[in-house]
């Protein structure tokens, strides 16, 4: 048998992303790609792979998986509590940030991201798909990459490529990914269709993320953004982190599923270094703006590359000893201590 | 007049560009004058020119009516030496574009149950069958793609055929509708909500991911439609299940 996850249960939105489909805007077709692409290859640095590698993207509902292959090693990266290993005798949980190797029939559970919007789940050796215009991306609107064009359900077998995940200890990483409370921005393109009232309310306002928000992007609320002409213009290409207002003045900030190309005005873009953080962000979060040069927003790129190309570097060995609630509940019968919770391991 | 011929077309004298950023990894090259044929074979001549310059850290580009945008990585490519590539193409010898192709589309008009055409017919004035020939009379011509994979935007409409968009946009517009608004026409690849006023249905598929890299219609496409009755259409959609496509006809 093909070694595979079997998919037990499935939020709303589980999805194969890696880091984008290039070479396709001039066809209509978005890049996709993670949201956060800082926590996929994160979660692929953990479990061994190459940074390229898909990873599943878990929004919100959870995900539980069985592992049907001799030993499937995973790691999860994101705003996300512990992984619970479930096999037939223990479970134990795995902290984000940290690899842990199931065996054949061991479940392992993830919960829904808490305070952002998406968290990562990487398999030593990837998945056995095929890509779709080079790329595992998954494109739900076009029914395009990843499983069969769309999200993962319950049922699904999603094939992997290794069998057996190498012996080796266990790694983590002491990091921590923040839905952020500040995004910058540069200017433009078409700044000149806007006020210079509308600047003032943009860098001065909290913006809330609406519920119509998705992976094409964040609708938020805020004051007006005053456009100085109403007038729909030709389209013309949008870009990740785009801030495109329509009529009524609320920005949209355009993201991985956008579509490639709009005719409302952009008033400004996101730096690229703050386009993962923007993809953490989630329905109910409040966000201010915050102007920087292009000087600045290349200085931040630069370090957030250098960070990540770091990482590899600065992985530990994880702890052997794992608890186990059945531990802790036997411990718990045999000498009557009444603190029944289970924390991270650290 | 060929699309080589830039004499002809006078290109090196030069359109009006101006240069915004998108960020910090995208460059929008604007151009001033409204949509043209001539600019729109000189955008995508500048698109084609800059993919097939290799340059390092150059990562796509995206032609629109009157702007290409150029997608980059700041860190390998630096924007003052992704502009001084680019300018001597605006200002010198006119690039050249892919060679065009041009299609026949056949289209079913008022056919696949949503169709518009007898409000398009009230609101220009015609009658349906004065719609459907003038709609086929035109050959068009791909400015750019956009809003959904393969959704090429082909212009220009014969005037008498200009209307806005819907007042109310459909919630599901089907794969294959040929529709107008704006002085366009489009085919809708992929069911989806769309504004526009459907006049028919065409059997062709416009992008099967599953077998082809590349949409049917490319930027720079020339299209003709060719009205065909029930069962024309009915015999083109049983060629097309048994994998047939049309070909192009090259361009003269």
């Amino acid at each position: 048998m093909k070694p595979a996850l079997h998919i037990k249960q499935a939020g709303f939105s589980v999805t194969v992303q890696d880091g984008g489909r290039f070479g396709y805007q001039r066809f209509g077709v978005p890049p996709s790609g993670a949201l956060d692409d800082i926590g996929r290859q994160i979660a692929n640095i953990l479990v061994g792979n190459e940074r390229t590698a898909g990873a599943l993207e878990i929004a919100a509902g959870g995900l539980a998986v069985e592992a049907a292959a001799d030993s499937v090693r995973f790691a999860t990266a994101g705003a996300v509590g512990p992984a619970l290993l479930k096999s037939a005798n223990a479970t134990l949980h795995i902290p984000a940030f940290q690899s842990a190797r199931a065996l054949r029939g061991d479940a392992i559970h993830i919960s829904a991201p808490k305070n952002g919007a998406v968290a990562y789940l990487a398999i030593e050796g990837g998945f056995d798909l095929p890509t779709a215009l080079t790329s595992l991306s998954t494109y739900t609107r076009a029914e395009l990459g990843g499983f069969r064009g769309r999200g993962l359900r319950a049922g699904d077998r999603l094939f992997l490529r290794a069998d057996r995940a190498p012996d080796r200890y266990e790694v983590r990483l002491n990091v921590t990914v923040a839905a952020p409370n500040i995004i910058r921005l540069m200017r433009g393109p078409n700044d000149s269709a806007f006020e210079s009232a509308a600047f003032e309310a943009l860098f001065s306002s909290t913006f809330t993320v609406t519920a119509a928000s998705d992976r094409m992007g964040l609708r938020l609320n805020g004051p007006a953004l005053a456009r100085a002409d109403r007038a729909e213009s030709e389209p013309q290409a949008t870009t990740v982190g785009a801030l495109q207002v329509p009529g009524d003045g609320q920005p949209i900030l355009l993201l991985a599923d956008r579509q490639t190309t709009g005719g409302y005005p952009r008033i400004a873009t996101v730096i690229s270094a703050d386009i993962p953080a923007a993809g953490r962000l989630t329905v109910g979060m409040t966000i201010r703006f915050q102007e920087v040069s292009r000087q600045e927003a290349l200085g931040l790129l630069r370090e957030q590359r250098l960070w990540l190309d770091g990482l590899a570097d600065r992985l530990q060995k994880a702890p052997t000893n794992l608890l186990s609630s059945e531990h802790l509940l036997a411990a718990n019968l045999i000498g009557g201590v009444t603190t029944g919770a289970v924390k991270d391991i650290e | 007049m060929t699309d080589r011929d830039c004499g002809a077309r006078g290109c090196a004298s030069g359109f009006k560009v101006s240069f915004r950023d998108c960020g910090d990894s995208a460059l929008l090259i604007g151009f001033e004058e409204g949509h043209s044929r001539e600019l729109s074979r000189f955008i995508l001549g500048l698109s084609n020119e800059l993919e097939h310059a290799a340059m390092a850290g150059l990562i796509e580009s995206a032609p629109a009516f009157s702007s290409l945008t150029v997608f980059y990585d700041p860190l390998v490519l630096r924007r003052e030496d992704l502009v001084a590539s680019i300018e001597p193409l605006l200002s010198g010898d006119c690039p050249p574009g892919e060679p065009s192709r041009t299609w026949t589309i056949p289209v079913l008009y008022g056919g696949g149950g949503e169709s518009d055409l007898k409000d398009i017919a009230s609101a220009t004035g015609k009658s349906e069958a004065e719609v459907a020939s003038l709609h086929s009379s035109a050959e068009y011509h791909v400015y750019m793609l956009g809003f959904l994979p393969g959704f090429a935007y082909l212009g220009d409409l014969p005037a008498a055929l200009h209307l806005p968009r819907r007042a109310t946009p459909r919630q599901r517009v089907p794969a294959g509708a040929v529709a107008i608004a704006a002085g366009m026409t489009a085919i809708y690849p992929l069911d989806s909500p769309g504004g526009w006023h459907i006049l028919g249905q065409t059997p062709i598929p416009m992008w099967d991911m599953s077998k082809m890299d590349m949409p049917l219609l490319r930027p720079g496409d020339r299209v003709r439609f060719k009205p065909v009755d029930a069962s024309e259409d009915a015999a083109l959609r049983e060629q097309i299940a048994a994998g047939w496509l049309p070909t192009p006809m090259d361009a003269t």
